[in-house]
């Protein structure tokens, strides 16, 4: 498997909500490569650009979710998934714990909260 | 009453005719049946010693039957009427048993004409007076306790051995005086027994018992009025038969009684019967009623349940919305503030971002909180200070959160974020112009129950009060801590001591 790409992809429904993060993506000095609101377009562009890193809502447009999509790309890509969840619930916590997530982040999410867990992220898919 | 007392209640409204002994027909019986044999004594003139014996083998027989029978009613039930009565029939029975035994009796001197009205005639009048006394005074002693029943029996068996002697010494036939009567030491007999009866008649209408012995009593009486005309067997001018009238009279009061005594018993093991037939068809109904009930309640706590499950997706729902709305406000001032040059604005766009995440945060703990109404203020608070602080960017800053658990709502825990927000950005922005120091915030409890927030750093200061001069932005903090202290009814003080700490106090009530 070749390495992965310095890059970001957003999967999130809320277009507003992607924008968002990807303006802070990018303010962090990396580069986000593509945003996805449905499972399967997700699993499409992160063959496409195979990033280093995922940011996943658990929510999204069809009848898949973020773990659907993440379960797919985790067999495939083998990009760092982080979750971006609005639920706290077990329930929620349980499914995404199925899927080796990197790292689990709880909206609202901070700038500060964010930009560590992406760097951690980066660093583990080996770029510093 | 025979038994069961405690079924008295729930038979009275199953009463059937089964259930009661009618003692009037009892005593009818009793004597027609007395009727029919004397006539038939006295006309067929019967003056049999045998007859005589097998009267009296009767009389204590039935005498001694009564008495066991009077003695079990007492042990079972508890009543002292029956325990007295048995103490009396008992002792009746034994006087019956000397008056049929002595018959065997002569002494070496007498004839056996002589023998039998020294020793039958003799002992006759000393039975006859024990049990109409026994059977009175029993009825005066129901009230007293058990123990009585010792010296009741001593007294009788006296009393009959003073009547035993008093007897042989009197004479026990004389010659037809007033009304014809032969035997006047006699007299005493019926007219006792018809006081007897009398007695237990008016005074103990309520118990069985007493019936059975007022009617057995009736009888009693009128066969001791035969024994007034007895005359020795070998008295041509005799009426033959008066004696053995009395002593069939005396068998058939006794049969009456042991006749009342068994039906008292199979009336009440009917009444039992009946009681325990109702309570077997009460505790199906009732069994049945409270499974129709467990039923109910079931379903309803089922739609209960369903509702406030409901509830709870609802209101997690609104919690979600909410957050999310609130989210993509945060988004759309992302993306403004990049468009902006004004560093100015872009202040004020991060100075909201902040706003809105307390706003969020609030929610996101109320999501995942239990009750989905209150969260523990402490973590809460420690996001909330951490996510201002790493909004800086300056990483030398040392946070420490310390708050008392606390279960906050809505209504408290927004103003707090807000206040707190305010406080700790303050304090970063005019505490450290190195980037170095540290941040404390505090929620504890007074002794007096008044709750004390206190956000202090060790910086190089600010005034509030000056920094509302200075530009918007302080003037907007400034406004919204005013603001904020306001709603939650609080007071706010604050000092410069090697730093600045702000302390707010407000009630607990504000607090729950």
């Amino acid at each position: 498997m070749t390495a992965l790409e310095k890059a970001v992809l957003i999967v999130e429904d809320e277009h507003v909500i992607a924008l968002g993060l990807a303006v802070r993506i990018e303010d962090m000095g990396l580069e986000v490569c593509g945003t996805a609101d449905t499972a399967d377009d997700a699993v499409a562009q992160a063959r496409l650009h195979r990033p280093a890193v995922i940011l996943m809502d658990m929510r999204l447009r069809g009848s898949k979710d973020g773990v659907d999509a993440a379960q797919a790309i985790y067999e495939s890509v083998g990009s760092k998934i982080i979750f971006v969840t609005g639920s706290r619930e077990q329930k929620t916590i349980d499914r995404i714990s199925q899927d080796h997530p990197f790292a689990i982040l709880f909206k609202p999410v901070s700038d500060g909260a964010l930009e560590i867990k992406v760097s951690e992220a980066m660093l583990a898919a080996g770029h510093a | 009453m025979l038994g069961g007392q405690a079924l008295a209640g729930s038979s009275a409204d199953v009463y059937s005719p089964a259930d009661s002994v009618d003692f009037g027909k009892n005593l009818a019986i009793a004597l027609v049946l007395f009727g029919l044999g004397a006539a038939g004594i006295l006309i067929g003139q019967v003056q049999s010693p045998i007859f005589h014996t097998i009267l009296d083998t009767s009389a204590f027989l039935s005498s001694g039957l009564i008495a066991l029978l009077l003695w079990d009613i007492s042990k079972r039930t508890d009543q002292p009427l029956a325990w007295f009565l048995a103490i009396a029939v008992g002792v009746v029975a034994a006087a019956e048993l000397v008056h049929t035994l002595i018959a065997l009796e002569r002494l070496s001197w007498e004839s056996a004409a002589e023998a039998e009205i020294r020793w039958r005639a003799g002992s006759w009048g000393p039975s006859g007076y024990i049990g109409a006394v026994g059977v009175g005074t029993a009825l005066l002693l129901r009230v007293y306790p058990r123990r009585v029943g010792a010296v009741f029996a001593l007294a009788l068996i006296l009393l009959y051995a003073a009547l035993f002697a008093i007897f042989q010494a009197a004479p026990r036939y004389m010659l037809p005086g007033f009304f014809g009567i032969t035997r006047p030491t006699l007299i005493g007999v019926p007219l006792l027994w018809a006081c007897v009866a009398f007695g237990y008649w008016r005074l103990e209408r309520s118990s069985q018992v007493a019936r059975a012995v007022f009617a057995s009593a009736v009888v009693m009486a009128l066969a001791h009025c035969f024994m007034l005309f007895s005359q020795p067997a070998d008295d041509p001018t005799a009426i033959i038969g008066t004696g053995m009238v009395a002593h069939f009279g005396k068998v058939a009061a006794d049969l009456l009684m042991l006749l009342s005594l068994t039906q008292i018993g199979a009336a009440d093991t009917a009444r039992r019967l009946r009681a325990e037939a109702e309570l077997i068809r009460l505790n199906r109904s009732l069994e049945q009623r409270v499974g129709e009930r467990t039923a109910e309640l079931v379903a309803a706590n089922a739609r209960l349940s369903q509702a406030v499950e409901q509830r709870d997706l609802l209101l997690r729902e609104v919690y979600h919305r909410v957050k999310n709305n609130l989210q993509l406000i945060d988004s759309i001032c992302t993306l403004q503030a990049r468009r902006l040059a004004d560093p100015e604005a872009k202040t004020a766009l991060k100075g909201l971002r902040r706003r809105l995440y307390a706003l969020g945060l609030v929610h996101q703990q109320l999501m995942s909180s239990a009750d989905l109404k209150t969260f523990d203020v402490s973590p809460f608070l420690m996001e909330l200070s951490e996510n201002i602080i790493e909004g800086t960017g300056q990483r030398d800053i040392r946070l420490s959160v310390n708050a008392i658990p606390l279960y906050v709502g809505l209504d408290f825990a927004i103003p707090l974020g807000l206040l707190v927000t305010e406080l700790v950005t303050n304090s970063l922005k005019h505490a450290f112009p190195d980037g170095k120091g540290n941040i404390e915030v505090v929620l504890d409890r007074k002794e007096d129950g008044t709750m004390v927030l206190v956000v202090s750093d060790d910086g190089a200061g600010y005034d509030i009060h000056e920094a509302s001069h200075k530009g918007k932005t302080a003037g907007l903090g400034t406004a919204l801590i005013a603001g904020l202290v306001s709603q939650l009814r609080a007071v706010i003080n604050v000092r410069r001591m090697n730093g600045t700490i702000s302390e707010v106090l407000f009630a607990q009530d504000e607090a729950s």
